[in-house]
Formats: structure tokens, C-alpha cells, sequence
């Protein structure tokens, strides 16, 4: 706790000692009297001052909210003798919001307050509310008592999830059952074919009709429903942007949709997050992973690296060769270009969400900044078209457009354009 | 603001009013105002002192016999420059919860003005009525004035920022 002494004690007593010293050179009581308030207001100050004791203790009501929930940070402030005053401060990392008012002048009521406080977040990440400042005058405000009491209550944001209501169907499927139609043949609810009737096919399988038209037995045959594996593929070599909307930003809310709509769909879901440090999660399913995926997510950060790496680099029981990557980049960095590049070189199933830096830049100022911007443009054209020559479906990211448009998006590229098959 | 546009108002009156020269005391209010605008707390100080020692450097040119106003004047002094300090803390009186403690700071702040002029009424009867020779009066005034100065030393000697 440190004690801070108003600059008023200071200056009133070096004026009362002025005065009195003045009062002697000069001959003049009356410098007595005009100090003597002065020194009636120290006196009286120093004397009701007392040295109290601060405590405080906080709890959040939950360790993990989604983006812009609200949540109750429960606080127990100590402070004996009660002060007249209490001032209480709680300083929010980038991205918490206070929702009730902050800071706030108390008036306490007893040695021990309870308060709760309104927090919300507005925006996914890790935070951590670090301290809590409290600081107590005394009645004439000649000292203050500050005491910056520790929390160290960390707090998870995640991004809110936005609906998908229909997923990019993977080139293949696993073995286990899950909602992904197979181009294999089995047992399932979708029509394949009509087949001739096999020694071993079951009878409730046979197609009457058909058998009665042919004069031989011929058997229905489906496409069974199977689980995929499905690796997001997160680049965070590079972001565009400000703290509040940037592309690593959005790129992270498109990826926790991606991969929350997956794991709904009882899709094994991976993440690969592709920057200067590079991170992986192995393909899971379930509840556990879907929170191991969202930890992953809001922990990526952008960081400078200008080391080249390659796609050889991620264990290959994370990139398995028959799941389906969607990668999801600003396409800022060509690291990540050629990462894309060599996955689909190697027959991956693979599509591209794109998030435009351009979406994120602040409007060009002059014409030379608008010529710049329509070369930069130009550019990205080109790139759309080096990946749409090597087969990658791309759909671009913008801000009214819902990731089930962009997937839509990647589908009739996909129905458009032979898309290569796994080897 | 407000508070230091009253601060700077008493300042004025008190110039206005006699009690002190008329260029000191406009430096004074001058300084006053800079100190409540820029936040300078040693500001407010030295124009407590400018005011108030033009008071005194009037009354000693004048030869004035004794001054029954003075205690009016040191509280109205320290009544400026309390009104300036807290201009200078309305930042933490703006917080939600702040009106009822301002208005709590500036009653005390009242009584406490009320309770100074009282006792420096009582020391300028006492140094008008009790019949003490001339010396005693100056050597009592010594001991306090060696008194207020080794009471400043110890509060200097604190220093603003003490860790517990």
C-alpha cells in the first residue's frame, strides 16, 4: 500500500511558516491571524488522518463467455478504519468492456464492501484482469491511501458462433458414421444405384419393381453417411488491420464457425495454425475438442518470423491424407501462398476462405494512394487466378456475406471446375 | 472549472475589497487561474502567498494600526485556494458516487474554515488584550514561527510517495 500526501500539506505549511516569519520580521500579528486558519485546517486534517487497512478480493461468475455476454465480477473490499471516501478502479485489458459504472467513488457503509460489477466482453481472446485499484481518502483529502490488490482472473472470450446452415462435402469420407454423404456404397438412406443381386445382399434390399421389370433380382445400393476429417487451416503469418477489426481477427471468428458446424455434423475437426510459430491440433470430435479447438483459436497470435517453412512441417497424423483443409488467410504472406500451393500440388481436398485485406484498410487518401490500391488489387486478381489455375476453390470474405454463402460459394466453384482427386 | 472560477472570484474580491496591493493582487488571481486551468498545484500555493503578502506588506508600508479584518482575510485566503484545490481534484469528484462526497469535502472544508477564523479572532484579541510586553508577543511568535518551520521540515521529510 502507498500513502500519498497531498500537495496541499505541503504548500499550506510552507505558507504558514512563511506568514509567521513575516509576522516576526515585520512587527505585524496580523500574519498570526491570516495563518492561523491554515494552520487550523492542518492541524485538524493531520489529526483525523488514519492509516487504514485496504483489502480486496474479486471472483468472476464464470472463466469462459462468448463475445459480447456480460458477466459479474464479484469484488470484497476491506478497508478498516471505514474511509469517508473510496475510490475503486478496475483498469479492463483491450477487448472487456465495464458494463456498470467504473470507475466509481464509494461511500462505504461498513469496514467491508461487497460490489458487483458488469463486465462484457466485445472481443474474443484471452483476457486477464490484472488489478484492482483502491484507493481511500480522509476527510479533508490530505492523504490517500492507494492500494493496487492483485487478481489475476483470467477470462476467455470466445467468438460467437454464426450459423452455418450447409458445409462444403469433402472429397472423402472416413469409416466412422456421421452426416457427410460417401461416394462409397453401403448401407445408408441415400440412393446410389440399382444393382444385380449378389449372393450375400441382403433381401430387404432387393427392388421389386426393378426385379419384376429385368425378370432377374436386383438389389438397391447406397451411399453411406460418414464422418470426415477436417483441418482448418488458420494463417496468422500476417494480419491487416486495427486492435478492433483486423483479418486475423475475422479470420479466427470464420474459423471457429467452420469448425464448431463440423463438429456438429460429428466431423473430426483439426487445426493447423500456419505462422511465425507453428501450431496444431490432431482431428477430434466432441464437446473437449470443440473447446481444445476454440482455446487454440483464441490463443493465435500474430508474430513476426521470416523464417520459410513448408507444408512438410506439420505431422502428418494431423494432415491426414484423405481430410479436407479449409484454409482460411488474408493471402498477405507468401509463405502461406506457397503452403496452399504445395497442399493442393499434392492432391489435398482443399479450399480457401479468403479474408481481403482490402476490407480492412482505410480508404486511399489522394490519387496516388488510389493507384497504388488498384495495382494492389490487380494483384490479388492475379493470385485468385494462379489458385482457381491449380484447382483450389476460393471464396472471398465480406462483411454481409455469412460463411454459409462463401461455402456455397466454394461449392459451385467446385461443381464448375474439375477439382482434383487424392492420389 | 467552476471551482477554480470561485477560487479566482475571492481572489478578486479580496483585492478589490483593499486587502492588498492591486498589482500583487492581480498577479495573484492571474497565477491562481493558471494553476486551476494547467492543474499545478504550487500555483494555487503561491497565490495564497502572493495575496496574502501583499496584505502584509500593505499594512506594513501603511504603518496601519491593528487590523481587525486579518482573520477575514486569512480565510478567505485559504478559502481561494481550498476552492482551487479542489478544481484541481474534480476529475475523481465527476466519478459516479462523486456529488454526495464534494458536498461532504466542502462542508468540512466550511467548518473547518469557520473553526480557523474563530481561532485567529482568539489570537488577535489575545495579542490586543492580554497585556503582555511588546517582547513577549515577538518572542511568542518566534517559538511558533521555529515551531511551523520544524513542523514543515518533518512534513517534507515525508515525502509524497511512502510505502508500507
Amino acid at each position: 500500500m502507498s500513502t500519498r500526501v497531498s500537495p496541499r500539506v505541503r504548500g499550506y505549511s510552507v505558507l504558514v511558516a512563511f506568514l509567521l516569519v513575516a509576522g516576526l520580521a515585520g512587527g505585524r500579528i496580523e500574519a498570526l491571524a491570516v495563518a492561523a486558519p491554515m494552520l487550523t485546517l492542518l492541524v485538524v486534517g493531520l489529526a483525523l488522518a488514519r492509516t487504514p487497512r485496504l483489502e480486496a478480493s474479486a471472483s468472476l461468475d464464470r472463466d469462459h463467455v462468448l463475445e459480447g455476454e456480460p458477466m459479474t465480477l464479484h469484488l470484497t473490499v476491506t478497508c478498516e478504519p471505514r474511509p469517508p471516501e473510496l475510490e475503486v478502479r478496475l483498469p479492463l485489458a483491450q477487448g472487456l468492456a465495464a458494463g456498470s459504472e467504473l470507475p466509481r467513488l464509494l461511500r462505504p457503509s461498513a469496514s467491508t464492501e461487497d460490489l458487483e460489477l458488469q463486465i462484457e466482453a466485445a472481443r474474443w481472446g484471452g483476457h486477464r484482469l490484472q488489478a484492482l485499484h483502491l484507493t481511500a481518502h480522509d476527510r479533508l483529502g490530505l492523504y490517500a491511501w492507494r492500494l493496487d490488490a492483485p487478481l489475476g482472473i483470467d477470462l476467455r472470450v470466445y467468438p460467437r458462433p454464426e450459423s452455418v446452415r450447409r458445409l462444403l462435402r469433402p472429397l472423402d469420407t472416413q469409416r466412422a458414421a456421421g452426416a457427410n454423404l460417401s461416394r462409397a456404397r453401403g448401407e445408408g438412406m441415400e440412393l446410389a444405384d440399382i444393382a444385380a443381386y449378389q449372393p450375400g445382399d441382403q433381401v430387404r434390399r432387393v427392388n421389386w419393381r426393378a426385379s419384376a421389370r429385368r425378370g432377374s433380382f436386383m438389389v438397391n445400393r447406397r451411399h453411406p453417411e460418414r464422418s470426415s476429417d477436417v483441418i482448418v487451416f488458420l494463417d496468422s503469418y500476417a494480419s491487416v488491420g486495427t486492435a478492433e477489426r483486423s483479418t486475423l481477427l475475422t479470420s479466427v471468428r470464420v474459423a471457429a464457425a467452420l469448425a464448431r458446424a463440423h463438429l456438429q455434423q460429428r466431423d473430426r475437426v483439426g487445426v493447423i495454425g500456419w505462422g511465425a510459430v507453428l501450431r496444431w491440433l490432431q482431428p477430434g470430435s466432441g464437446t473437449a475438442q470443440a473447446y481444445r479447438i476454440l482455446d487454440a483459436l483464441i490463443d493465435t497470435q500474430v508474430q513476426v518470423s521470416y523464417a520459410w517453412r513448408g507444408i512438410a512441417h506439420v505431422p502428418a497424423r494431423t494432415l491426414r491424407a484423405n481430410a479436407q483443409v479449409i484454409a482460411v488467410s488474408p493471402l498477405a504472406d507468401e509463405r502461406s501462398v506457397d503452403a496452399l500451393l504445395d497442399l493442393a500440388a499434392r492432391g489435398r481436398d482443399l479450399a480457401i476462405v479468403e479474408i481481403p485485406p482490402a476490407e480492412f484498410l482505410p480508404p486511399p487518401a489522394g490519387d496516388v494512394e488510389a493507384i497504388a490500391r488498384r495495382l494492389y488489387e490487380a494483384r490479388r486478381g492475379l493470385l485468385r487466378d494462379r489458385l482457381a489455375a491449380a484447382g483450389i476453390p476460393l471464396a472471398t470474405w465480406a462483411e454481409d456475406r455469412p460463411v454459409t454463402v462463401l461455402l456455397d460459394q466454394l461449392d459451385a466453384f467446385r461443381r464448375s471446375v474439375r477439382t482434383r482427386r487424392p492420389a | 472549472m467552476a471551482l477554480g472560477s470561485a477560487a479566482c472570484v475571492l481572489g478578486a474580491a479580496l483585492v478589490v475589497g483593499g486587502k492588498g496591493g492591486l498589482v500583487g493582487g492581480s498577479l495573484a488571481i492571474v497565477v491562481l487561474a493558471a494553476g486551476a486551468i494547467f492543474g499545478i498545484p504550487a500555483f494555487i500555493t503561491t497565490a495564497g502567498a502572493l495575496l496574502a503578502g501583499t496584505y502584509l506588506i500593505a499594512l506594513v508600508l501603511q504603518q496601519a494600526p491593528l487590523d481587525l479584518s486579518a482573520p477575514l482575510v486569512g480565510t478567505l485566503v485559504l478559502l481561494a485556494m481550498e476552492l482551487g484545490h479542489l478544481s484541481l481534484e474534480e476529475g475523481r469528484y465527476s466519478l459516479p458516487g462523486g456529488n454526495w462526497a464534494l458536498a461532504m469535502r466542502a462542508s468540512i472544508t466550511a467548518g473547518v474554515c469557520v473553526v480557523g477564523f474563530g481561532v485567529a479572532w482568539l489570537v488577535l484579541i489575545g495579542a490586543f488584550w492580554v497585556p503582555a510586553p511588546a517582547g513577549t508577543i515577538s518572542v511568542l511568535a518566534g517559538v511558533a514561527a521555529v515551531l511551523a518551520v520544524i513542523g514543515l521540515l518533518i512534513v517534507l521529510g515525508r515525502t509524497s510517495d511512502e510505502r508500507a
